[in-house]
């Protein structure tokens, strides 16, 4: 059965994050509290996830390096996301991301009032919104980096690309490369790749469709299409987060996602079994 | 009463044995008498920290006061984890490995572990009957064998009922947690009955319970699977490596602590 592996420190896998970091990234994104950049929503749930990650393998002797995980930028350029210590790094071990953040701000939990004690966040990625949106060359170089860990990991539970973008792809069609990424597999299976569309408005986000059949244009059902299933956990977890998921098939894709929705793929997207 | 008692365990393949974070009291087999004898085995969450310590609390918690009662367990264990907590953060600070910022949500969430405690008791010290009673959170599990059968199993009573997200023992109460989900407040279920001279019970965590009850559900006699209470740490070692093989046993850690009533 596939997506079974045993995740361990001696059998890691790896996370691939993409995200869009065109000029339209500057827009505001539907949903949340109070008005935010799309650039800025994006980055928060990108810190949030890999804060999550370290203190989920954290344990008395440090970060187990159960993930290796890449933050890729693409818009006047294809960069490395992360910003400090870590800049230029493709794959980073989950201890050195841990170890490595561009900063710690402070801040005091919500809720916890003004005596509450501050606690440390850190920050590896910064919003940046400047140029076009070159997704084929930014999975295309997804590509590079997941074939170069497969060949040294060739037992691991598959890869998991997640990229987020709010526009079409500026530099070609992305398909081909997103469907030569989806045909990478370990012995475990194929690599898992994952789509997010960012909303500018408050429609209602459309969350793993079964299929593209209600989506409203020829890119939203590109980007669908480009999408791996969700494996049988993820649509198990999806469900737990009160979505309403099919159970025969759920396309791991989002459309107009708003704030809170972007966590949500995120969170639900690196959901792993057999952490050992 | 007397029972004599054996205890296997073994930490998950491609860890060490400081990494095993099941716990199980009394720490070695022999033999014991008494009016109330009481054992325990625990499993420390594998995404929390310091669970294994917090197991071994628990289960040493439950066996050192034999007449502290179910529901002060917890009370009990926390007040002392309040201690040591305070202990080793001390330390932490004064080292050259202070705690990182990582640390911190753990730290504030707690520890968390699956718990089974079980007492016996007699009226008199030497006696052939008498009560049992058995607590348990989460999906580590007691089993009530007599002759060649299974007479009960409890908190779960078949491998299927086994999932990912077992209730857990807390080191502090849950607090509101918005990335992790709220974790809700978990209480001890209890089990009583009567044993018999000759009655064994087994403690044991999940992955060794899991496979027993898959064992029996294929039929395969009780008497045949508790043997391996019985080997010594290689044959253990052994068996351990090859039901993992065969994939019918988690690579989790496993433990099993087995009673039999004199």
């Amino acid at each position: 059965m596939s997506y079974s592996a045993e995740i361990s420190r001696a059998n890691p896998t790896c996370f691939v994050i993409l995200v869009d970091r065109s000029l339209s990234m500057a827009d505001p994104i539907g949903g949340g509290s109070r008005p935010m950049r799309k650039a800025d929503a994006v980055v928060q749930a990108i810190n949030g996830l890999l804060s999550e990650l370290a203190v989920k393998c954290a344990k008395d002797d440090g970060v187990r390096d159960y993930f290796h995980v890449a933050v890729i930028g693409y818009g006047a350029e294809i960069t490395s996301g992360f910003h400090g210590p870590l800049s230029g790094r493709w794959l980073v071990p989950l201890s050195a991301v841990a170890a490595m953040p561009l900063r710690l701000d402070e801040r005091v939990p919500a809720g916890a009032g003004a005596a509450g004690r501050p606690v440390r966040i850190p920050v590896w990625v910064e919003p940046v919104a400047f140029g076009d949106t070159p997704m084929q060359a930014a999975l295309a170089q997804a590509y590079a980096v997941v074939r170069e860990w497969l060949a040294v990991h060739p037992g691991c539970f598959p890869p998991i690309v997640l990229n987020i973008t709010d526009g079409e792809s500026t530099d070609g069609d992305p398909e081909p490369v997103a469907n030569a990424l989806r045909e990478l597999a370990s012995a475990d299976g194929p690599v898992l790749l994952f789509n997010l569309h960012l909303s500018t408005d408050a429609s209602d986000p459309l969350v793993f469709p079964a299929d593209g059949g209600r989506l409203p244009d020829a890119w939203a059902r590109k980007l669908c299409s480009m999408s791996s299933y969700l494996p049988a956990h993820m649509v198990e977890m999806a469900r737990r987060h009160g979505l309403d998921v099919s159970q025969e098939g759920a396309k791991g894709f989002v459309f107009n996602a708003d704030v809170s929705s972007v966590v949500q793929f995120l969170d639900i997207g690196t959901q792993v079994l057999n952490l050992r | 009463m007397e029972a004599v008692f054996t205890t296997q365990w073994m930490p998950r393949d491609g860890s060490q044995m400081g990494d095993y974070e099941d716990a199980f009291a009394p720490a070695t087999a022999g033999k014991m008498a008494g009016r109330r004898l009481r054992f325990a085995v625990a499993d420390g969450a594998t995404e929390s920290l310091l669970s294994g310590p917090w197991a071994r609390l628990l289960v040493d918690t439950w066996v050192s006061a034999p007449r502290r009662s179910a529901g002060q367990l917890v009370g009990a264990a926390r007040l002392e984890w309040d201690r040591q907590l305070a202990a080793y953060l001390g330390a932490r600070a004064s080292s050259d490995r202070p705690v990182q910022w990582y640390e911190e949500p753990g730290l504030a969430r707690g520890a968390h572990a699956t718990f089974v405690g079980f007492q016996l008791t007699s009226r008199r010290v030497v006696g052939a009957s008498g009560k049992w009673s058995a607590v348990a959170a989460g999906d580590s599990c007691m089993f009530h064998l007599r002759g060649d059968g299974v007479i009960g199993a409890f908190p779960i009573e078949e491998a299927s009922a086994f999932d990912r997200t077992p209730d857990l023992l807390a080191s502090r109460e849950p607090g509101p947690e918005p990335r992790s989900g709220p974790r809700r407040k978990v209480r001890l279920e209890a089990r009583f009955g009567e044993w018999r001279s000759g009655d064994v019970f087994l403690l044991a965590t999940d992955a060794f319970a899991r496979w027993f009850l898959s064992c029996l559900h294929d039929g395969v006699p009780a008497c045949e699977l508790t043997r391996v209470t019985a080997y010594d740490r290689d044959e253990f070692a052994r068996w351990v490596a090859a039901r993992r093989s065969d994939r019918s046993l988690a690579n989790d850690d496993v433990t099993v602590v087995s009673v039999e009533c004199l």
